[in-house]
């Protein structure tokens, strides 16, 4: 009958179905491994044993961060019974909308079953160690809650924040880039903490555990012989000498402003103060969320690492860099007079000086601080007939400017430096549509107008003169334990300038200071120091000038070279110059003299942030 | 033993083996799988749910004895009466029944205490109907065009009822009814059409149905088939059931963890019923999965030479549309475990816990088997009958020769 094929064909059909079940049975159970691992982690669990951050020592050996046990409140959603939640509050120091909140959000994390009601998960976090004791006393009338420990910074100094950074838990996008993180690691987010992430971090473990369906541990799988410990991360030497960056830091106390101290021969960064700054415990674990925004939203910007990341015009401290470049281009002579009648003059514009004697040759004219001598110095540099144009001029002076880490980032530790601005003959094209000469962009030739420079480069700069034409880049690491350092650390690098020409320049800033007459910064003298300086006031569009000193010391056998921005201050000599002789004196004196100590006492005493105000 | 079985259980040889194998396995599986059920329900007596299942299958195994000596005539007399009882049933159940995992397929008969899904009875009866319509319009040499239409209404009316509560179970039916159309010789352009109405049916429902309250299952069927389609895009918890099913398959290699030792029983939902397939493959490994899918394939291969055999149609239709249902209704599950399938609740017939499911797979059995003794009876008979021709015509020709 016709029917039966009809029912073959149906029948060839399902053993067709039969078969490929037959084959998919096959391919899962005998050649694709995949589904066979996953077999294993359903009845095993990781536990991350968590390493401690390394250390972090100053350049003398201090201790200046360690590590502090803090514990996070777990719990095992099925075992909690009723409890009194005032006490609980009460114990943790946790207000009653936050117990609620982290409830709240464990019902929300329950339901999206990203947590299980069997396993410990974590409730509350990082509650210090002293508040733990007594949550711990009163433990056993909160069932289903245990704590757990973690480790977070601890500070042993309030100072130096800016350069530490700070450390949080990593965020999905570090979790992407480094498959090293899970959720609830911790990383280093600025500062040394995230450049040397990862030396710091150490290496997690894992003990391995048999966990019921439930979750609930059974023992360690095959006697805890694939366990792993942790490796403690590496401990890691500073730059920093804490004395003088604590020091640092109460002189720049109610100001705004920076200052950046470099061991010229090294590049080793002695001190980095950005201030307004903020103690660094501010934003350890739980009381960051609560300080963080606060500190954000400050119209200071206390978060802002000044040191690194504000650009100023260099102002009159750059007078040494133009004179250098003059020097090397051959367009200066050290003993030819310019005089000066109070301003510099030329087609109808005019840049101001101050009075002092005249005619001032090159030594003196740093000593003064003449400005009409540098505008002599800046046009016959930028229209100096061997380059043909004032535009391949000013490519010249961009370089020379490049050469001493100006215009770019100078690699330091940090990775947030700024780059600061030199302006090249194509920024002038675009704004004065190609019409302009040297006397368009004369501002310059006494830092001001479109330059712009970072605390650090002027520091940088004067480490350069300070060594007589090279520099090594700033940092701050000095050691990180059994490893090195980053080697373009040691790298010299070369300004342009022949050493020859830096001894007339070091004469006028050791004039600056010292000579009998006219000398700007007489005021940073100190007793038995051959410091060498130089003073600068830059204009600015916002507000009062800011005062600027960049300074080096001993003028033999060169220490420290510092620059010192206090922001809206005045006059280079009025607080950044006393600022910076007092940090000079301290670090190589270790002590002010008896009679400074009134210096002192002025610089630590004046509220310039207050003031302002009101 | 063997005269006892010979003298009772009747038909073909291999559906009793195939019935006895399942049995056995779905004791051992179930067992098994219903560790978790019986420390949560039975206070950890872990024996009560093999031993509920024992007393479903030996019952079960009594329903066959009793029905496979039911002729079938008898059977295609009531299909209307069983037909129209299940659908009244089946209205009750969808205004009454008992809620379970959000699908409302339980009656609870009423005196006795005892749930079971009407849907299983029902899927019975349309076969029989459809059986006994197209039996009706056999006729030589000419399409049997007239059965459609009466069969079509009734296929439709039990689909639609199971259709708001159990979809898959609705598109069984009508691929089963619609197959056995195809046998029976009703023209291919009405069954291509049904075919495209119900696609589009199916498909129209799992799109806008979650927007509609009276479908309380159509999220379920979205998202399942969605996941299907798309397992990367899905969430992890999504995807967790076929997931764990796949791993407890995996990891059960060739030859199995043995009997009793699967660890996946804790993490896949349903493993003594939607999953029991994947427990098999787990414990009894490729060989032991293969020796399942082998009986289902075997009883489908044995009704085709019933079919084959048969000079009858009713009967014939009958069992090819019953096979066919148990074998589809094993596939899918097998399916679903071994990820072929979107996520549904078919049991394994005969293996899955579930008295319900066992009693009318049972009947299904019994009804096959019915078909297949009455087949072998008269094979006897035409062979006896054959062999008294040939000793009369022996004997006639003695008696010309002493004449």
């Amino acid at each position: 009958m016709g029917n039966s094929n009809r029912s073959i064909l149906i029948i060839l059909f399902f053993v067709l179905i039969g078969i490929i079940f037959i084959i998919r049975l096959f391919v899962l159970q005998v050649v694709d491994p995949s589904y066979k691992y996953s077999a294993e982690s359903n009845t095993q669990r990781k536990l991350t044993e968590y390493p401690s951050r390394g250390l972090i020592y100053d350049r003398f050996g201090k201790l200046l961060v360690s590590n502090q046990a803090v514990y996070d409140i777990m719990i095992v959603p099925r075992e909690v019974a009723p409890f009194d939640t005032t006490d609980f509050c009460n114990v943790l120091n946790i207000s009653r909308p936050e117990l609620d909140r982290a409830y709240e959000e464990m019902r929300r994390n329950m339901r999206s079953r990203r947590i299980s009601s069997f396993k410990p998960s974590v409730f509350i976090k990082q509650v210090p160690a002293d508040q733990y004791a007594l949550f711990q006393e009163k433990q056993y009338k909160f069932k289903g809650f245990f704590g757990q420990r973690r480790t977070v910074r601890k500070y042993e100094y309030p100072h130096a924040a800016h350069v530490f950074g700070y450390v949080a838990e990593v965020n999905e996008a570090t979790m992407q880039r480094d498959p090293y993180y899970a959720l609830g690691d911790y990383t280093g987010i600025s500062g040394i903490e995230n450049t040397y992430e990862r030396f710091l971090r150490g290496r997690k473990g894992a003990r391995y555990v048999m966990v019921d369906v439930h979750g609930r541990e059974k023992g360690s799988v095959r006697g805890g012989r694939i366990d792993t410990t942790a490796v403690a991360g590496k401990n890691i030497t500073l730059t920093l000498d804490i004395d003088l960056q604590a020091y640092g830091e109460e002189l720049m106390r109610n100001k705004t402003g920076s200052i950046v101290a470099i061991e010229p021969s090294t590049g080793e960064i002695l001190a980095m103060v950005s201030s307004p700054g903020y103690d660094p415990s501010l934003l350890i674990g739980r009381e960051r969320s609560r300080n963080f925004p606060v500190l954000s939203r400050d119209s200071l910007s206390p978060l802002l690492n000044r040191a690194i990341m504000s650009a100023y015009p260099p102002g009159s401290t750059f007078k040494m860099v133009m004179g250098l470049i003059g020097l090397q281009e051959n367009v200066l002579r050290t003993n030819t007079p310019y005089s000066c009648s109070g301003a510099y003059h030329a087609r109808g514009l005019s840049v101001g000086c101050r009075h002092h004697r005249s005619p001032v040759d090159l030594i003196p004219s740093l000593a003064v601080s003449c400005n009409t001598y540098y505008c002599i110095v800046f046009r016959n540099v930028l229209d100096n007939p061997a380059h043909g144009s004032p535009k391949a001029g000013i490519e010249k002076w961009r370089e020379y400017l490049n050469n001493f880490g100006f215009g770019k980032r100078l690699g330091s530790d940090f990775f947030n430096e700024s780059r600061g601005f030199v302006p090249g003959s194509g920024y002038y094209d675009r704004i004065y549509d190609g019409r302009w000469s040297s006397l368009t962009v004369i501002s310059l030739a006494i830092g001001q107008g479109e330059i712009l420079t970072t605390p650090i480069q002027m520091a940088n700069m004067t480490a350069a003169i300070a060594n007589k034409g090279h520099f090594y880049t700033p940092h701050v690491v000095k050691d990180i334990e059994n490893d090195t350092i980053p080697s373009r650390f040691e790298e010299r690098h070369h300004t342009g300038i022949d050493p020859i020409h830096f001894d007339p320049i070091i004469e006028g800033m050791e004039q600056a200071i010292w000579s009998e007459t006219g000398s700007t910064a007489r005021i940073a003298r100190i007793p038995g120091i051959s410091i060498s300086g130089k003073t600068g006031t830059a204009q600015n569009p916002h507000g009062e000038n800011h005062s600027i000193f960049v300074a080096f010391a001993p003028k033999e056998n060169p220490q420290i070279a510092i620059a010192v921005y206090v922001e809206n201050a005045g006059y280079g000599s009025t607080f950044a110059a006393p600022i910076a002789s007092l940090m000079v004196e301290k670090y190589l004196n270790r002590e002010i003299h008896a009679n400074r100590k009134w210096l002192e006492t002025r610089m630590l005493n004046i509220d310039l942030i207050n003031a302002t105000k009101h | 033993m063997g005269n006892l079985f010979r003298k009772y259980a009747k038909g073909d040889r291999a559906i009793w083996l195939v019935i006895i194998i399942l049995s056995i396995a779905s004791l051992l599986s179930v067992y098994s799988a219903t560790g978790f059920l019986a420390y949560k329900y039975q206070g950890g007596n872990t024996s009560y749910y093999m031993f509920k299942q024992m007393g479903s299958l030996a019952f079960g195994i009594g329903v066959i004895l009793f029905v496979h000596r039911i002729p079938y005539v008898w059977i295609a007399r009531f299909a209307y009466i069983g037909l129209y009882f299940s659908v009244f049933l089946l209205l009750i159940t969808l205004f009454s029944g008992v809620n379970l995992n959000n699908a409302s397929r339980w009656l609870t008969i009423p005196g006795i205490g005892i749930t079971f899904q009407p849907s299983e009875m029902a899927k019975l009866a349309i076969i029989i109907y459809v059986a006994k319509m197209l039996a009706q319009h056999q006729k030589e040499d000419e399409p049997a065009k007239e059965a459609f239409w009466p069969s079509m209404v009734h296929v439709v009316l039990v689909a639609g009822l199971i259709f708001t509560e159990n979809l898959s179970t609705s598109l069984l039916v009508v691929a089963v009814t619609v197959a056995m159309m195809f046998v029976g010789r009703v023209p291919f352009k009405y069954l291509a059409g049904t075919g495209l109405v119900a696609i589009g049916l199916v498909a129209l429902s799992i799109v806008i149905a979650p927007k509609v309250s009276f479908l309380p299952r159509a999220k379920t069927w979205s998202s399942r088939v969605e996941q299907f389609l798309n397992p990367e895009n899905a969430e992890k918890s999504s995807t967790y059931q076929s997931d764990q099913s796949k791993i407890a398959i995996a990891s059960g290699g060739i030859f199995g963890k043995g009997p009793g030792n699967s660890v996946q029983r804790n993490f896949i939902p349903h493993p003594y019923s939607d999953f029991i397939f994947a427990i098999i493959a787990e414990e009894y490994g490729f060989f032991g999965a293969f020796i399942i899918i082998i009986c289902y394939l075997l009883l489908l291969g044995r009704i085709g030479t019933m079919v084959r055999a048969s000079n009858r149609t009713f009967p014939a239709f009958m069992a090819f549309g019953l096979g066919l249902m148990l074998v589809s209704q094993a596939f899918v599950n097998m399916g679903v475990a071994v990820g072929i399938f979107p996520v549904t609740g078919q049991p394994l017939p005969l293996v899955s816990l579930g008295t319900t499911s066992v009693l009318f797979t049972c009947v299904a059995f019994g009804l096959i088997l019915g078909v297949s003794r009455h087949n072998m009876e008269q094979a006897d008979l035409a062979r006896q009958s054959s062999k008294k021709e040939a000793v009369d015509e022996a004997s006639l020709q003695t008696n010309e020769i002493s004449a």
